[in-house]
C-alpha cells in the first residue's frame, strides 16, 4: 500500500506541479481533463464498443417506433418493453468499464482529497499541530517524552501541551514566511518527520500522517505510515478547509469532488468522438 | 422630506474638465465635446447623476467622544504634536454637538445635515407610546426567515433588518454628483444605506443574539450561579477528568429558543494551557491562561440543510483556583454575514480577507465584562487594545487602497474607554480610588496621543493635496452625580405611585398612569402623558402648554443638595427647538440638558424609581456626554480653511459637500458658521 502511494504521489506532483502558482481551479480543471481521457480510454479498451453501439441504436429505434406508431397502443407497449431491456442491456453493458475503473479513480480520488480539500496556513496564522499517543481506555494518561524538531522558518510558540483526556499532545507552530516545511516530532531517539505548509498555493496539504494499517493508508495516503513501534496513533495538521462554494440558497457547502465529476463528464461528453469512443 | 435641495458649484471638481477641453485643437475639441456630450447624457439619463469628480479627495475622521477642552489641554501640554501641526495647517476649534447629545443622535445629525426633527432618532431607545415597549431607536431587527412544509418548521437563517434613521445621507448627494464616497463604520448606519459607493456598518450593529453586545463567561466557581447580567450572560460549568463542555448561543428570543453549539476546553494544569475544540465545526484553539484567541468561526445548526455562521474571540481569565472563560458576543462573521453590514455586500468579506476578521458588533468595548466584574481595569483596557488595533490596521489598509474621492473613517475606542476611565482623571469624583485608578490616570490621554498618531500617519500617507477634516460628535466629561428623573417627578407631583409604600421599583410597574402627568423616559428624554397619544395618557391637549411649562421652570429650579449647584441647566422644548419638523412625535416632548456632571440614571431611563432623586455615581461607567449639549462640545479640525465654515454637526456635513462644490440652498445649513 505504502508503496502504490508513493507511486501515485510522484505521478500527480508530476502532473500538477506545473499548476501550484496558479489558482486551485486550474490544477482541478487539467486533472479533470486528464481524468476523462484516460476514462475514455480505458472506457474504449475494456467495454464492448460494437455491442455499446448496437444496444443504443436498439433504444433509438424503439423511441422512434414509439413516435410513428403512436396510435397503437401494443405497438407502444412492445417498443417500450425493447427499450427498458435495451437500457438493462446497455447498464450491464457499462457495468465491465465501471468495475475495471473504481478502484483507481478511488485511489485518485484520496490522493487528490488533500490537495483540494484542504489550503494552508496564511503567515499571520498559527497551526495546530497534534500527535496522538496509541493506547485505548484506561491506557495510562502520564505524559509522553515527545519533542519537536523545526526549521529555523518555523516556531512553537507554546509549550507542549499534553490533554491527557483526549491522550493528546498539542502544540501552536507559526511561520513568519510562506514556506513548506518538514517538521519532526522526537519520541526517544526517533524522530517522526511530518510535513507542513504555510502558504496558499494549490499544493498537497496533508493534514495526517496515520498509524500503520490498510485504512489508515487508504483514508490518508499523501505521507508514509507511522512505524508501527512508534506508539504515536497519528501527527495531524489542522489545515482549513478550502471553499468551492456552496448548493444555492443552502449552507451546504459543495465539496471539490462535486466540480471534478462534472468536469469529468463535461470533458468526457466533449472528446467522446474525437476520440471515437462509443459510450 | 430629504435633506439636501442642491446646487453643484461647476468652479470645482468639473473645471478642470473644461480647461483640458479648450486646449485641444478645434475638431478634436468638437469631436471630443460631442462623445462627451452623448456620454453625459447616456449617464445622466440613466441616473440623473452628474459627471465624475476630479478635484481633490476629502478624508474625515470620525473620533467618537473626543472632548474639545482635554483636546486642548494636551496639544497645550505638547503631547497631540499632529493635532498642533494640523490645525496651524487649517483650523481647530469646538464643533456644536446634538441635543440631546448621544451618539446616534449626533452621528445622524452629521449624516443627514438635519436634527431629531428630521431623521428621527432621539435617543439610544425609543418606546412605543401606547406600550411602553422600549426598542433601538436605529434598527429594527425582523424574525429570522422560517419555512414551513407539512407542519415542520425549517429555519432557513437570519430575518431583515431595516434602518429606522430618516433623512438622506449626505455621501447620496456626494454619489449623486459624481463623488466616489467609501464609508466606513459611520454610527446609526445599520444596515448600511446602499447609497454609497463602500460601506461597513458601524455603531448599531448588532451581534448574533440581535443585541448590542452579550459577552458569556463560564466559570468552575461553585457560588457563582447561571444566569443573565447586564450585558451578559454568566454559565457555570463543571470540571471533569481536566475538561469542561459548554455551549455558545445565537440567534434571537429566550436562551431555550436561541441555537447552540457546543465546544470543549481540554486542559493540561501542568502548562496552564487549554485547547478550544468547537463541535460543530471542528475549529481547534490552543490558549494559555492571559491569552486571547483570534477570531474563531463558530457554525450553528439551524436545520439540515441550514447553519448561521458566527465567530468569537476567546479570552482565559484563569485556570487556578478556578476555570474563567470569557467569550465575546457572538460576531456577524464578515467572511459569511448573516446580516448585511456592508456596500456591496460582499465588501464585508473582501475586507476580511485582505485585513484577517474584525470586530463586525457596533460597539467592540466590552464595557459590560467591567462593570459585572468579569473584567479587571487592565483586561478591559487590553481588550479595548485589541479591538482599537483592528480597526487600526484596518485603516491602514484602507488608505493605502484609497483612490476614491470622499473617506470617512470612524473610531470608537476613546468613547467607551473614556465612559469606563473617566473618573481616573477626576480625583474628586465619588468612586476615585487613588489605588485603583491613580495607576490608570494615562489610559484615556494615551487613546488621545494614539489618535494624534493617527493623525500624523494620514497626514504622511494620504493622496497629496486631500483636505482632512478630523471632528468628534461630542466632548466628555466626569460623570459624577446621578439624577433619577422619574423619581424627581414622583416627589414632585408630576408622577403618581400606585403604592406609595413601596420605595422603589422598576419600569414603571408602580405609576398610576391615570394621575401621571409626565414620565422620563431614554437618558435625556421626558414625556407628557398626553391623552390620545400615550397609553394611558391623562394630559389633555390643552393642558399640554401649561404642563410644560410648570415642568420647565420646575426642573430649572432643581439645585443638587451637596453642592448647591443648579442640576439641570436647560430644558429644550422639541416643537421649539428642532427646525425640522417630520417626525417629532417619536421623540420626547422635552430633552433635559443636566448640568455638567450630572447625568440621568441608567434605570430611571427605563422607567426605574428610587428613593432619592439625586445620588452620587459609584459606577465605572464614570465619564459621559448626555448632558446640556452646550457643555460638552466635539473638536473640528482641519487642514486647510473649509470653503464653508462648520459651527456644528448639521453644518459640517454641508460643509462637506461645499469641499466638493455643492452648495446647499436650502435652510438645512442653518448650522453652518455658528449656527
Amino acid at each position: 500500500m505504502t508503496l502504490l502511494n508513493t507511486i501515485l504521489r510522484s505521478i500527480l506532483d508530476l502532473l500538477l506541479t506545473p499548476f501550484e502558482g496558479f489558482s486551485p481551479w486550474v490544477g482541478l480543471i487539467v486533472i479533470s481533463l486528464l481524468s476523462a481521457v484516460v476514462a475514455l480510454l480505458v472506457y474504449k479498451k475494456v467495454s464492448n464498443q460494437d455491442a455499446i453501439e448496437r444496444v443504443k441504436s436498439r433504444m433509438q429505434a424503439s423511441l422512434f417506433e414509439i413516435r410513428l406508431f403512436n396510435d397503437d397502443l401494443r405497438a407502444i407497449l412492445r417498443a417500450q418493453g425493447a427499450f427498458l431491456l435495451a437500457n438493462l442491456r446497455y447498464l450491464a453493458l457499462n457495468l465491465v468499464p465501471l468495475l475495471w475503473m473504481i478502484v483507481p479513480f478511488l485511489l485518485v480520488f484520496v490522493h487528490l482529497e488533500p490537495r483540494y480539500r484542504n489550503q494552508g496556513f496564511s503567515p499571520d496564522t498559527a497551526a495546530l499541530l497534534e500527535v496522538e499517543v496509541a493506547g485505548g481506555e484506561g491506557s495510562s494518561t502520564e505524559r509522553p517524552s515527545l519533542e519537536l524538531d523545526l526549521p529555523a522558518e518555523i516556531r512553537s510558540d507554546s509549550p507542549a501541551i499534553w490533554l491527557a483526556g483526549a491522550r493528546r499532545m498539542a502544540w501552536r507552530l507559526v511561520s513568519d514566511e510562506p514556506a513548506a516545511h518538514v517538521i519532526g516530532v522526537r519520541s526517544g531517539s526517533v524522530t517522526h518527520p511530518k510535513e507542513i505548509r504555510f502558504n496558499d498555493r494549490a499544493e498537497l496539504f496533508s493534514a495526517e500522517r496515520p498509524a500503520k494499517g490498510l485504512l489508515g493508508q487508504l483514508a490518508q495516503p499523501a505521507e508514509k505510515p507511522l512505524p508501527s513501534d512508534s506508539g504515536l496513533s497519528s501527527i495531524t495538521v489542522n489545515y482549513p478547509e478550502r471553499s468551492w462554494g456552496t448548493v444555492p440558497w443552502t449552507d451546504i457547502p459543495i465539496a471539490w469532488w462535486f466540480w471534478w465529476l462534472v468536469l469529468m463528464v463535461v470533458f468526457g461528453l466533449a472528446l467522446r468522438r474525437p476520440m471515437g469512443v462509443q459510450i | 422630506m430629504t435633506g439636501y435641495s442642491i446646487e453643484v458649484d461647476r468652479s470645482v471638481g468639473t473645471r478642470s474638465r473644461f480647461a483640458e477641453l479648450s486646449s485641444l485643437s478645434p475638431h478634436l475639441r468638437n469631436a471630443t465635446a460631442l462623445l462627451l456630450g452623448a456620454l453625459c447624457l447616456t449617464v445622466l439619463g440613466c441616473s440623473g447623476a452628474g459627471g465624475g469628480y476630479e478635484g481633490p479627495p476629502v478624508i474625515v475622521l470620525g473620533f467618537d467622544g473626543m472632548d474639545y477642552g482635554l483636546t486642548q489641554r494636551l496639544m497645550d501640554e505638547g503631547r497631540m504634536p499632529n493635532f498642533t501641526r494640523l490645525s496651524q495647517l487649517g483650523g481647530f476649534g469646538p464643533l456644536g454637538t446634538s441635543v440631546p447629545p448621544q451618539s446616534p443622535v449626533a452621528w445622524s445629525n452629521f449624516i443627514t445635515g438635519q436634527d431629531s426633527g428630521g431623521h428621527g432618532i432621539f435617543d439610544f431607545v425609543h418606546r412605543e407610546a401606547d406600550t411602553l415597549e422600549p426598542y433601538f431607536s436605529t434598527s429594527r431587527v425582523e424574525d429570522p426567515k422560517i419555512v414551513k412544509i407539512l407542519g415542520w418548521e425549517f429555519p432557513m437563517g437570519g430575518g431583515g433588518v431595516e434602518l429606522l434613521r430618516k433623512g438622506q445621507e449626505f455621501w447620496e448627494v456626494l454619489e449623486q454628483n459624481g463623488v466616489e464616497s467609501h464609508i466606513y463604520r459611520m454610527p446609526a448606519n445599520y444596515p448600511p444605506s446602499g447609497t454609497a459607493t463602500r460601506e461597513l456598518s458601524g455603531m448599531g450593529t448588532p451581534d448574533l443574539l440581535g443585541s448590542p453586545g452579550t459577552f458569556s463567561f463560564y466559570t468552575s466557581d461553585l457560588f457563582v450561579s447561571e444566569g443573565a447580567v447586564d450585558g451578559g450572560y454568566v454559565y457555570p460549568v463543571d470540571l471533569w477528568d481536566d475538561k469542561i463542555e459548554g455551549d455558545l448561543y445565537a440567534g434571537p428570543g429566550s436562551r431555550a429558543e436561541r441555537f447552540s453549539t457546543a465546544f470543549s476546553a481540554y486542559i493540561d494544569p501542568a502548562s496552564e494551557w487549554v485547547e478550544l475544540v468547537i463541535e460543530e465545526n471542528g475549529e481547534k484553539r490552543l490558549l494559555k491562561v492571559g491569552e486571547w484567541s483570534d477570531w474563531v468561526p463558530i457554525d450553528f445548526e439551524l436545520s439540515a440543510v441550514s447553519k448561521m455562521r458566527g465567530m468569537a474571540r476567546f479570552f482565559l481569565k484563569s485556570l487556578n483556583p478556578e476555570f474563567e472563560l470569557y467569550v465575546t458576543p457572538i460576531n456577524i462573521d464578515p467572511m459569511k454575514p448573516e446580516q448585511p453590514i456592508s456596500t456591496p455586500g460582499d465588501f464585508a468579506a473582501e475586507l476580511a480577507r485582505a485585513t484577517g476578521r474584525f470586530y463586525t458588533q457596533g460597539m467592540m468595548e466590552d464595557t459590560k465584562a467591567l462593570t459585572n466584574d468579569v473584567f479587571s481595569y487592565d483586561e478591559f483596557l487590553a481588550q479595548a487594545r485589541l479591538a482599537g488595533e483592528e480597526i487600526l490596521d484596518q485603516y491602514e489598509h484602507v488608505l493605502s487602497q484609497f483612490e476614491a474621492d470622499f473617506l470617512f473613517y470612524y473610531f470608537g475606542n476613546l468613547d467607551q474607554v473614556s465612559h469606563m476611565m473617566f473618573r481616573t482623571l477626576d480625583p474628586d469624583h465619588p468612586a476615585y480610588d487613588p489605588e485603583v485608578d491613580g495607576p490608570h490616570a494615562d489610559a484615556v490621554p494615551s487613546i488621545y496621543e494614539d489618535f494624534d498618531s493617527i493623525v500624523g500617519y494620514t497626514l504622511d500617507n494620504m493622496p497629496e493635496d486631500t483636505r482632512l477634516i478630523v471632528m468628534s460628535d461630542h466632548g466628555f466629561t466626569s460623570w459624577r452625580r446621578t439624577f433619577h428623573l422619574n423619581t424627581w417627578l414622583t416627589q414632585n407631583g408630576f408622577m403618581t405611585l400606585k403604592d406609595k409604600s413601596r420605595a422603589k421599583s422598576s419600569i414603571y410597574s408602580n405609576v398610576e398612569w391615570a394621575r401621571t402627568k409626565a414620565y422620563a423616559f431614554g437618558l435625556n428624554g421626558l414625556y407628557i402623558n398626553l391623552a390620545g397619544r400615550e397609553g394611558e395618557g391623562s394630559v389633555r391637549p390643552e393642558e399640554f402648554d401649561a404642563v410644560v411649562a410648570d415642568l420647565t421652570e420646575s426642573l430649572l429650579a432643581v439645585t443638587d443638595p451637596a453642592s448647591g449647584l443648579p442640576a439641570i441647566t436647560k430644558v429644550y422644548r422639541a416643537d421649539q427647538t428642532y427646525q425640522d419638523r417630520e417626525y417629532l412625535d417619536i421623540g420626547p416632548d422635552l430633552q433635559v440638558g443636566y448640568a455638567k456632571g450630572v447625568r440621568s440614571s441608567g434605570k430611571s431611563a427605563i422607567g426605574d424609581i428610587q428613593t432619592e432623586f439625586i445620588t452620587d455615581n459609584t459606577e465605572y461607567w464614570s465619564g459621559d456626554h448626555c448632558m446640556d449639549h452646550e457643555t460638552v462640545p466635539g473638536i473640528l479640525l482641519t487642514n486647510t480653511q473649509l470653503r464653508r465654515p462648520a459651527g456644528d454637526l448639521r453644518g459640517l456635513s454641508t460643509s462637506v459637500l461645499a469641499e466638493f462644490g455643492i452648495d446647499i440652498a436650502d435652510a438645512t445649513a442653518a448650522g453652518a458658521a455658528g449656527g
